[in-house]
């Protein structure tokens, strides 16, 4: 256990630095990279608070898949070569929940609100 | 071959002496400066003095030792075959293949003045009636580019079928070796749907918002020919209507402006052959599918140390973007 602040803390405190302090000096070219930064640190927190409970979850889920158990990165191996060797052409019923389920996963680190826009 | 030039006055002089040897009298160059964006080839405007007139110019450049997809000189020859066949496109004036001149590779073109912001365009209040009109003319440019004759484009090469296309893609994603389950199935969903053999044309190959320039009154100029290749037409069609160009407009397919059946109504009106059913969703899942792959590429010039960038790392974290508009396409929504 560290002490205060938490790795998220520290993030936050960066991400105030550059938007507060650090953009404003900047041409517009590389005001353009700062705000990029600053997106990528907020992703950081959102993966720090998102990623135990989702990497759970998507080994439950591919293993239930592929009926087998293993490191979660292993699965996703394994699911994407099932999928291209066809293995999966007539199962899609129940692939492709899952695929929605882990992709939403993936979207809340990155980009939370892509997946409720309208169509 | 001289050194690339190290600065935007040396850049001047060397456009100076090319321009002024061309023109076989003395050319002035002024304004010189640097646009943001375009990571395949450096832009730069700039104005060229002769003769007491004012010309206004755009420079692309390859950066300095990495040569881009397509030949300068080649690109210039597209630019006049798309302005002969009706498409609104930047004066093409001079295209070297070598680095001789300007330290690599360039075209320089009339400059067309108007927005090239895919936001701005989608948004300013000034632009309204340009997106009244905006769909209609990018259907009715795409059906010129395909209608453009082939006979003296022989460097695009043979066309490409869209199974070779597909082919590539798999290639490529196997190359980058990340698991992505999402584009495997999108891989093997354009496998068993593959387009019907069409006559082929001229394919622009990046034809969405972020590059047009648009003016008060709606499409001014198609820029970025870096891709064109011969294919099957449709493919700018579900190209231009991939969810990722949209910026945000997400209930607005073409373009994020407006239906797909407005933009093709606009192209067949045009003289381009519709669609047969399900191809312009084939084009759309192939191109989500690329631009997908091209996000993980981008990331990976990160990654290998090729090109180190804060912009290039971060857009590898948008590949879940695609897979999830890839997603909505194959259970029929989007």
């Amino acid at each position: 256990m560290q002490d205060r602040p938490t790795a998220s803390e520290l993030l936050d405190a960066v991400a105030g630095f550059i938007e507060q302090d650090v953009a404003a000096l900047l041409d517009a070219r590389l005001r353009f990279h700062a705000r990029v930064s600053v997106n990528v640190l907020r992703t950081l927190q959102r993966e720090l608070a998102l990623a135990p409970s989702q990497l759970a979850r998507q080994r439950e889920l591919l293993a239930g898949l592929l009926g087998r158990d293993a490191e979660v990165a292993e699965l996703w191996v394994e699911l994407a070569t099932a999928i291209r060797q066809g293995e999966f052409d007539d199962r899609q019923e129940q692939l492709v929940p899952v695929l929605r389920e882990v992709t939403a996963q993936k979207l809340a680190i990155a980009n939370p609100g892509y997946t409720s826009s309208v169509h | 071959m001289k050194p690339a030039p190290s600065d935007d006055h040396d850049l001047a002089e060397r456009l100076r002496s090319y321009l002024s040897e061309r023109h076989g009298q003395p050319v002035e160059v002024t304004r010189l400066s640097r646009l943001p964006g375009g990571a395949s080839r450096e832009t730069w405007a700039f104005d060229a003095i002769l003769a007491g007139t004012t010309l206004p110019l755009i420079l692309r450049r390859d950066p300095p030792g990495r040569p881009s997809a397509r030949d300068c000189a080649n690109e210039a020859q597209l630019l006049q075959a798309a302005m002969r066949a009706g498409v609104p496109v930047p004066t093409a004036r001079w295209g070297e293949s070598t680095g001789e001149p300007l330290g690599a590779p360039f075209i320089v073109m009339e400059r067309v003045e108007g927005e090239t912001i895919p936001r701005r365009i989608l948004r300013e209040e000034t632009l309204a009636a340009a997106r009244d009109n905006l769909v209609g003319q990018c259907g009715t440019a795409l059906a010129h580019i395909h209608a453009a004759p082939l006979d003296r484009l022989d460097f695009l090469g043979a066309p490409q079928s869209p199974q070779q296309l597909v082919e590539t893609q798999l290639s490529m994603l196997a190359s980058l070796g990340e698991p992505h389950p999402v584009f495997e199935l999108a891989l093997r969903w354009l496998r068993s749907r593959l387009p019907s053999s069409r006559e082929p044309a001229l394919v622009h190959g990046d034809f969405r918002v972020g590059n047009l320039i648009v003016g008060r009154e709606g499409l001014r100029a198609v820029l970025d020919w870096e891709l064109a290749h011969v294919g099957d037409p449709a493919e700018d069609l579900g190209w231009f209507c991939v969810r990722a160009w949209r910026f945000g407009n997400d209930g607005r397919p073409a373009g994020g402006m407006g239906t797909r059946e407005e933009l093709v109504e606009a192209y067949v009106a045009a003289g381009g052959t519709p669609p047969a059913p399900g191809d312009l969703r084939f084009w759309e899942v192939y191109g989500t599918l690329r631009w997908g792959i091209m996000c993980i590429l981008q990331a990976s010039f990160h990654l290998s140390g090729a090109t180190r960038s804060v912009e290039l790392a971060a857009i590898g974290r948008r590949a879940c973007e695609m897979e999830w508009a890839l997603l909505d396409l194959i259970e029929g929504r989007g």
